[in-house]
This record gives C-alpha cells, structure tokens and sequence, in this order.
C-alpha cells in the first residue's frame, strides 16, 4: 500500500511538473519556465503550485515539529503552497497525541500572559459568542458552540518578558516591533455531544464549559460569576491556527474544519435557492442561502436555560470555499487536503477534517507595519483573502469589511478603550486580539467603524 | 452709503415647511455645540416672538397636532466703511432694526421685499442612473430635462409653456415692517408688489404673471394643488420672517392640468409632480426719520425644504463645509488657510471651531442611526479629545478627500454615503486639514477668528444643513461648490461673502401673459441666479428623497451593482450604509419608550425606525401602482425604515417625530440623562415598521417586526 502511495506521489509530482509550466507561480508571481528553477525555488519538493503535496514523512511516525524559523523568508523561493502546507503541518502537529492529550490540549490559556496565571492550562470552554457580532452559533441540537483561545510558550514567554499584559507598557511599546518567530495562537471551536449523537468522525474530548445564564435579557456567559459544567463530551468542529514564520510577523492564518460541518455556497449562488439538499452537522438539508448565517443576535432566546438549550437554530453554510483567493491557491488546497487525507492511516481522525484556507502577505508587496488595514490597502494579502472559519465566524462572511481573518487582526490603533486608558496607537502587536482585549480590560476588540 | 454698509444676514437662510400654518424661528446657534449658560446644546429652533428661547417639545405641534413650519429670519447689520470692513471676516456689524442710527439717521421702518418661485419640474435631471453630479454639466452638456414628455413643449427649458406650465412663481411680495403683523402671502389670490425705488415705496404690479400651475382640483392620496409657497411677516424691530410652504406634492398631467393619478416611480426625478419648497431672494429698504430710504445694494436668499427633523443633530460635513471650502479655494476668503493653491502648512486651526464639531458631529450620529455601542463608545472617546495633539495619529481613521479612498468602508470615517459618484463619504478638504494640523500639534495656541454677529448668522445657518452628500441632498446640491453661483464682489462692503449672484429684476417690465422667469442659473455657467433657481436641482418632490434616504449599498460599488448571482461573491459591498442621518433620522431612542420604563435607571430603551407608520413593514420586489417593474435587485432589509410605497410618505412625513435633547422635552425626569437626544411629537401610534438590529446590516439579513 505505501508503494502505492509513493507511486502514486511521484506521478503526481511528474504531472505537476507538467502543468507547472504554465500555472506554476506563487500566488502573485510570474510563471516559472523551468522545471529546475521550480524545484529551486520551492522551500519543500512538495510545495508545488498545482501540485501540492504533504510529504511522506509527516506520516510515518510522529509529525515532523514545524521549523517556523526555516521558513524561507525571501518570497522568490516561496510558493503559494509552502503556506498551505505549514498549516497542515501545524494542524497535524498540534492534533498528535502525546500523552494521551493532543498536543494544542498542552498549550497555556490566553490567561497565562500574566505572570500569576503564567502556567494556566486549564482549558475550560469559556467563548460563546462569535467575534463582532454578538451572536451565538446554535447547533442542530440547540446548544450553543464553545470556543476558547489558546497560546504556546513562544507566545507567552515573549509577552510576559515584555510585560505586555501590563496596559501602560503596551501603550509605550514599540509600534514596528513583532510577535517573535514561532509564535502561535489557536482559537477552539466545539460542539457539545448529545447522548446518542454519532461522533465517530470527529474528535472529542471532555471539557469544563462556562454555562449560559440569563445576562441583561440574553443568553451568555456571566463572565462575572461563570457556572461551570465539569467533563462535558464535547467533539472538534474547528481550530484557527494562526503562528509567526520566519519572514511573516503578520501570522499566517490557518483556518481547519470536520468536513461535515457545513455545506459551500455554490458559484453564483442564488439567496433563495437552498445550499445543500443534505443535512450536516450544522445544516438542515434545502435552508436556503438567505436563511444561512443568521445573526441571531437580536433574536436569540433560552428554550430551557437549565437544559442549556436556545433558539433560533443557526444554519451554518460556508459562504467562501477554500476561503477564496487566486485559483493557485484554491487549488492548492484542495489537492492539498485531498493528499493529506490520502496518507493519514484510515483510521485517523483527522482525515475528517480539512483545511479551510489560510492567508497571509505577499512580502514583495507589503509588510506589516503600524495602522494597516486590509480594508484601506489589501495589495499585500495574499492566499484565502475571504477566509471565515465557518463554525467562528459564522455571521460576519458576508460583511465585507469583516470577512477575512486580517480585517480584525490587523495593526490598526484602538479608540475604543476604557475611560482613563489612552487610546491605543496602531502596533503590529495589535494582530492579537488576545493582547488587545487585555488593555481593552477583557472588551470585545472593535473593528475600526 | 456715508460711512456705513449693509448687509442682509443670513446670506443664505432657511426655511422649512410645516403643514401647520402656525411656525417657530429656525435655529440661530449651530447644532450640537455647546452652549453658555445652558445645557442644551445648539441647533434648537426658537419660539416664534422671542430673541433666542428655545422651544420644547410642545412647540414642534400645533393644537391640531399638525407639524410647525420653520420660519428663516432676516436681520439687517451695519459695518463702518473701512479697510477692516472688507476683509473675511468683517470687523463689528452691529444689527440694524426700527430705531437704529444708521449714518446719524434714525430708522423708523424697513421695507422688505421676497420673491419664491419652483422651477424644479423644468430643470435637468439629477440623473440617479449616472450619479454624477455636477460632472453632467461639464464641457457644455446637460443631463437629460425633466417632464421631456410634457405636452406640445420642446425639449429647450426656455421653451415658453414649460416655463409658464412647469414652475411655480409667486412673484415678489414687499412689506413693510410698520404694517408687517398682517403676514403677506406667496398665493394666487393675492398681487404681486415689491418695493418700486424710483416711487420710493411699495407698487402693486397687476400684471405679474403669477403662476401656480396645475392648481385646480382637489386633493387625493398626497397629491394636491398648490397655489400658496408660503408668507412673510415681520417682527416688531423690523426683522423678516419667510415661512415656506405646506409641504404639499401636486401631480399633473402631461397637458399640464392637476391630475392626482401620476404615478411615483422614482426617489428623485418624478416627472408630472410639483411640491411647494421654493427659494428666491431677499431685499431690503431701510427708511429713516427724514423720509429718505436706503435700498441695500446687497441681497440675501432664502431657501424653503424639508422639516428639519433632528435639528440639534450636527451633520458631519454640513453643508457650510461645502460653501466655506469653495470660498476658501476660489474666492481667497482667508489666503492664511489656503492660497496659490494650496493649504498653508503652517496653518494653526482653532480647535473648538475648525475640528471639535467633526469629532462632535460623529459622536451625535448615534441618536440618528443604529450604530453598535462598540462605535458609539469609540466616537464619544474621540469628541472628547482637546485640543492637544492626540495621543494616536487620529488620521489613520479619515477618510481622504482626495479621491483615493472614496470606495474604502470601514475603518474609515465618516462612514456614511458618498456623494454624487463616490461610493463613501469624505470631509470636505478644509475640514480635512484642519484635522490633520490638529493631529500634528498644531493646535495649541491657535486663535479663533472672530465672526461679527452677522457673519456668524451665515455660518450658523448653514452649518445646520447638509453637506457632502449631494446626491442631491435635501438642502441645497451640487450648486453650493459651483462658484459661478455666487457674487464674487465680495470685498464690496455692501455686498460681503457667500452671497448668492442674484439676477437683477425688474419688475416694472412684465408681461401678464409672458413667464418672467427664465431659465436662470445653469451650473458652471456664468447665468446669474433666479429665484427657484436654488431649490430646483432638489428632488421632486422632496419626500420621496426623504423617503428613500435611509440606507443603501454604497454607489458605486466596488463589485458593481448587487445583484443575484453577485451577492455572495465577497468582490460586491452588500453592507447598508445610511445616507444622511443628521438630516433624515433613520433609528431613533423615544422619549415615550423611554418613559415607559422607567425602573430601567434611565437606561436606553431599544431603538424604533423614525419612520414606522402603516405601509412601513420591508417588503421585497414591491412594485408601487402604475410603474414599471423594477428589474433591480430587492431584498427586504434593503427596504426597512421607509415607506415602501413612496406615495404614502406624500401623506406621512406631518407624522414624523422630531429628536430633541432630553432637558427641552416637556416633563423629562428630572434624574435622567441631559444629554440624551430622543424622538418626540411622532403621531405614529403603532410601530408597523420592523425591528432595529445594530449594524452592521446586510441586503440578505432577515428582518423582523419590531418590538412591542
């Protein structure tokens, strides 16, 4: 069987060489003529536009730990690819067991930037409602999705050396400075397992989740006075993987999903015409497009708050396959997650998930810098430009000034602060909500309006 | 005249109409900014017989609960002849009424003499398909005519049954202070007179051809004949008062006889409507002790539009920052802002005046619209700045004027529509400037140039009208940047700055069967100006503007229009923005939810659509009776807080509230916010509109009915 894949791989590679004559390019680059120059100027043989391809040895044994610090900083020798193919290597890298935990279930709490929860591992589901726009992502079973942020020693280490987490010393930091190579940060997102429910597919685990109360009329989380709910069966539905390479201070921003989560919009898809005539895991089969992606911020209610169990129901559907982007890039994901899926052993879970997209700059036309904006210059933004994670963001896909992963994660200054705290010049650093929210004294992190 | 000039302030005033025949004064401080001794800011009108009391929520009604008109009110200042004098701004102006000294010569009566006149239904298209503005008149082209099937008439706007079927002139009407308790009306029943300088008093002209077309019938479904653009009447001391018309929509048929089956199949340009806005323009005569007179050289103009529905509520580019950027940049108002083309770097902009009421205007946004708190509480932290250099670069939130972000939403501000061609709004380029020196420290030490009171009139009038949005706006349009409509002699110290380039007439020279107005004013083009000349290039009628002007896709989009099979495609902006929310209220707070729970501490109650009677409830693809079916993408929430059949605003807008600040609302709980600014005096008594949700809203969200 594995000859068959190694044949099978190098076929595919011999093809692609083929039609990389005239497709092949990074995702702003010219067209590269020669087969040798092409394998030059990828980082990885694999990383071929039009024919990307994990390699053979994340699958056999233990996940090869990504080198964010080998990612090859000059663009010339990047193709769209090699991004793809880092996220997948940090997805399958982070969802590896060890020690009977996936490795990400290790990773520190975004609570341990300060220096007396500098440890905190205690990964309580404690995010409900979705980034901006108020809402709550309600399950085909009416429970709400749980998320929660996570951060890896890089990460940490870095801000508590800085003291960042303290507001005046943020306020003081050095606007051009960047988060440090090898940086990640992860946002969660889980569904709760009814008793019964057929989770074969997916992965779970059990959680302490920050239940739903009654706060000023809606449901949420009383951040003041949580409940907790202890070992709730909860399954993984989605995971954003955002980490610093070398060369990329912006993150590249990797979005993954269980494939039967939510159905595509089609091409030109008609609001009126439903999605899918299949039910998924967070889709009644025929919900028309404009019924998709409901905000149910105003219209949210407890069916049975001791039951935990709410209305509407929220109809998810992915309004940008692949997140967007070029046709390399579309393309490269979905061979990508096709020959990732191939090689994992048949019994591994995470051959149920895919990679959304992930985004990124195009380095030869922008670098991060302070009080930039993809709304107000986006020439830099390269690969899924539209990328939503449909189980996180699921009600800002189609605000145009919200839809990708930079349009909040950008390095724009912040005027909306607590009474007392200056307000916030535009920093690199501003990429992380996780820091933002911390001077913002726990706030939603607005978007500039 | 001896040592002394007059001049006629506001140079520019505004009057609005009320169904109501009884009025109040137009507002005489500027909306929003703080003022002394009270803590209602400004932009409150004023109760009719007073200097300067401000009215409550009782005056906004008469006792039939019929909606006030705003009455524009003329003063007369004098200025000493001097160097100083002729400059911007005019040194002193001392304001001249019954019993003044002027020239060591007391005043015992003034003279005034108003002409108001409509020439919307013979003027060019605003042309909402190519939404161009003013460019459609560059290089000697036009946009296509209005009522171009009107009977037998050709396609010329001098052709003479278009101008005799097609504009209402009420002719002028003088009168005289001493006499002036007897309000003189702009109606077919009464003669034309006007002040005659070589009789030295007032003539009747009999045979002014007055015309009210379209006029005989009888009202029906917001159609009505008008025959009345409104009256005049003075103060005791002598001031002008113009109040404008009824409010009153009027359709016609293509022979020009009043037929109120016309169909309304357009926001903008209607063919066979009237309605009974107008402008025209002011004079004054001065009589002395002696006998003698002072006819000023200069005139003034009034323009008559829509019920100023949030007049504390400051626009943020207001329509004084469109006319003050033209002064600046082609008239050399103040070459120590902008000079030989360009702004003076050096330049040290006073921040209170020249960058505080942006900030201000922002933060005012959210009693008018349905902004998240997340933008609210980031717009009330920026009005609170000072004049200190901000602790941030506050530009990386502006918006440029010049061009190359007009297409670019969010973060950038003024995060509302853009103007004729542009799918976002920006400041005006002063304002832009001044913010940008404020920004970089320049502001500290600055001094405020010092406006006489007349001056200051000019500016305050307009600074409570929209600016920025002249797609056409509601105020005035596209002509406020045209220099060709104003007098450029300005530094004659009897004719000063932002005056209208008013035609001469003569109306001694009439003919009873020949239009005395002509075509007038024609945008860059040196014709001087008529009266209707200013109010012609707005909507006709005005309320189905009104109507439409809640909020909208930007235009144009940068995807191209939305449509079905682009909606999704992310390349379109399928966001609404709102249009002009200062001036046409889209969410607002009411006083009477708010009082219906009070246990809530004070706190805001849920937001209502401003409009909510019956027939408000979004519907999809709607198509009004008679017209054509419209092959535009529709979608509900594209349609929320309007009419959804445009002819039933012609009936409606006398129900629309009025948002006024807490302390001038009869019986406000003495405990609650002062700065609160909430709707009263709606007559909806049911909300059948749909809920308010916070924006950011798409075309494809659900809407909902609104709250109990």
């Amino acid at each position: 069987m594995k000859n068959k894949i190694q044949a099978l791989y190098l076929l595919i590679l011999i093809l692609g060489f083929v039609s990389c004559k005239k497709s092949n390019k990074t995702a702003d680059k010219p067209a590269e003529v020669e087969n040798e120059l092409i394998v030059e100027k990828t980082s990885n043989p694999s990383g071929i536009d039009g024919n990307c391809v994990a390699p053979l040895d994340w699958f056999n044994g233990s996940v090869p730990e990504p080198k964010p610090k080998d990612f090859p900083p000059d663009s010339l020798k990047l193709s769209n690819c090699d991004f793809h193919l880092v996220s997948w290597q940090y997805f399958l890298w982070l969802t590896e067991e060890v020690n009977g935990k996936l490795r990400f279930e290790s990773y520190f709490t975004n609570k341990a930037i300060h220096p007396e929860s500098k440890n905190d591992q205690y990964h309580v589901l404690d995010i409900v409602e979705q980034a901006l726009s108020k809402g709550l992502l309600v399950d085909q079973n009416n429970r709400a999705l749980y998320s929660n942020i996570l951060i890896n020693d890089i990460y940490r280490d870095w801000v508590l050396d800085n003291k960042l987490y303290d507001p005046e010393v943020y306020a003081n930091f050095d606007p051009t400075r960047n988060f440090p190579v090898g940086s990640v940060s992860l946002k969660t997102s889980w569904k709760i397992v009814q008793p019964g429910e057929d989770v074969s597919k997916l992965h779970t685990s059990s959680y302490d989740i920050e239940l739903l109360s009654n706060v000023k009329g809606v449901p949420r989380i009383d951040k003041n006075n949580p409940k907790i709910q202890k070992n709730v069966n909860v399954a993984l539905v989605g995971l954003h993987i955002a980490v610093v390479v070398k060369g990329h201070p912006e993150f590249i921003w990797a979005s993954f999903e269980f494939d039967g989560n939510a159905p595509d919009f089609g091409d030109q898809q008609d609001p009126n015409k439903s999605v899918s005539d299949k039910d998924w895991l967070l889709y009644k089969a025929n919900t028309t497009a404009r019924q998709s992606n409901a905000n149910n911020a105003r219209t949210l209610s407890f069916i049975n708050e001791n039951d935990q169990t709410l209305k509407p129901v929220t109809q998810v559907a992915r309004q940008f396959a692949q997140g967007g982007g070029s046709e390399t890039n579309i393309g490269n994901i979905k061979h990508l997650n096709t020959n990732v899926k191939e090689q994992l052993s048949a019994n591994s879970k995470w051959r149920n998930y895919f990679e959304v997209g992930a985004v990124w700059f195009n380095t030869d036309k922008g670098v991060l810098k302070p009080k930039w904006d993809p709304n107000i210059d986006n020439t830099m933004v390269t690969g899924s430009i539209k990328l939503s994670n449909s189980t996180i963001e699921t009600f800002t896909q189609n605000i145009r000034s919200e839809n990708q992963c930079f349009s909040c994660h950008n390095s724009m200054g912040l005027t909306d602060v607590p009474q007392g705290r200056p307000m916030l010049a535009g920093k690199n650093i501003n990429t992380s909500h996780i820091l933002l929210r911390n001077y913002n004294d726990g706030r939603e992190i607005p978007i500039s309006n | 005249m001896g040592n002394t000039s007059l001049r006629i302030h506001p140079a520019i005033g505004m009057a609005r109409v009320g169904n109501s025949p009884d009025y109040y004064l137009g507002p005489e401080t500027m909306a929003a900014s703080p003022q002394e001794g009270t803590e209602i800011t400004g932009g409150l009108p004023i109760k009719k017989g007073t200097e300067s009391t401000t009215i409550n929520s009782s005056d906004l009604r008469d006792a039939q609960g019929q909606l006030k008109k705003q009455a524009a009110r003329f003063k007369i200042f004098q200025y000493p002849n001097s160097e100083a004098s002729v400059g911007y701004p005019a040194k002193g102006g001392d304001e001249v009424i019954i019993g003044s000294i002027v020239d060591n010569k007391k005043v015992v009566d003034i003279i005034w003499t108003v002409h108001l006149a409509n020439k919307k239904a013979n003027c060019w298209e605003i042309d909402e398909v190519a939404n161009k503005g003013v460019k459609l008149y560059e290089n000697g082209h036009f946009p296509p005519l209005r009522n171009l099937n009107f009977k037998s008439a050709s396609s010329n706007p001098s052709d003479p049954t278009r101008l005799k079927k097609l504009v209402i002139d009420a002719g002028p009407r003088a009168i005289q202070a001493s006499k002036g308790t007897i309000p003189v009306k702009f109606n077919s029943n009464t003669k034309a007179n006007y002040y005659d300088i070589n009789s030295g008093g007032i003539v009747e002209q009999p045979n002014y051809p007055i015309q009210f077309p379209a006029s005989q019938g009888s009202s029906l479904n917001g159609s009505a004949p008008i025959d009345y653009l409104g009256e005049i009447l003075t103060e005791t001391n002598g001031r002008l008062l113009v109040l404008g018309g009824f409010g009153l929509a009027c359709a016609f048929d293509n022979d020009g006889n009043y037929d109120p089956n016309q169909n309304l199949c357009k926001d903008v340009d209607n063919d066979n409507w009237l309605d009974d806005t107008s402008d025209g323009v002011v004079n004054a005569v001065l009589v002395f002790e002696d006998g003698t007179k002072h006819a000023l050289e200069g005139s003034a103009w009034v323009v008559v539009t829509d019920p100023a529905y949030a007049p504390q509520t400051l626009n943020v580019v207001s329509l004084w920052d469109d006319v003050y950027n033209t002064w600046l940049e082609k008239f050399n108002l103040r070459p120590e802002v902008f000079s030989n083309g360009k702004y003076n770097v050096d330049y040290k902009p006073f921040f209170l005046d020249d960058v505080y009421p942006t900030l201000n205007a922002a933060h005012m946004q959210m009693w008018n619209t349905n902004l998240p708190s997340r933008a609210i509480d980031a717009h009330y932290r920026m009005m609170q700045l000072t004049e200190n250099k901000p602790s941030i670069d506050i530009m990386q939130f502006i918006r440029n004027p010049d061009g190359s972000q007009d297409d670019k939403g969010a973060p950038l501000m003024p995060l509302s529509l853009g103007d004729s061609d542009k799918g976002f709004l920006s400041l005006s380029r002063q304002q832009y400037f001044f913010m940008q020196q404020w920004n970089n420290g320049l502001s500290p030490g600055a001094t405020p140039i010092q406006l006489g009171e007349g001056e200051q009139l000019d500016k305050t009038i307009l600074v409570n009208c929209l600016g920025g949005r002249f797609s056409p706006g509601i105020d005035m349009t596209f002509i406020a940047r045209d220099p060709n409509l104003y007098n450029q002699d300005w530094k004659n110290p009897s004719i000063g700055t932002f005056r209208i380039n008013a035609k001469g007439l003569d109306y001694s020279q009439v003919n009873v069967n020949t239009p005395f107005l002509g075509i007038g004013y024609i945008p860059l083009r040196p014709d001087q100006v008529e009266p209707g000349d200013l109010c012609k290039f707005m909507s006709i009628p005005w309320h189905t503007d009104y109507n439409s002007c809640a909020t909208h896709t930007p235009a144009p989009n940068p995807g191209g229009t939305v449509n079905k099979e682009n909606l999704y495609s992310g390349d379109v902006n399928t966001t609404l923005f709102w249009s002009w929310p200062a001036q046409r209220p889209v969410a607002v707070y009411t006083f009477e939810d708010l009082m219906a729970n009070t246990s809530n501490n004070g706190a805001l109650p849920e937001q209502r659509f401003s409009l909510r009677g019956k027939g408000t409830a979004a519907v999809e693809n709607l198509t009004p009776p008679g017209c054509p079916v419209s092959g535009d993408f529709d979608m509900k929430a594209m349609n929320v807080g309007r009419y959804q059949n445009r002819r039933d605003f012609l009936t409606e807008w006398v129900n629309v509230g009025t948002i006024i600040q807490g302390p001038a609302i009869d019986d406000y709980p003495e405990g609650f916010d002062k700065k609160y600014y909430l709707e009263v005096a709606s007559n909806f008594k049911e909300d059948d509109s749909n809920e308010v949700v916070f924006w950011p809203n798409v075309v494809d969200d659900e809407v909902y009915p609104p709250k109990a």
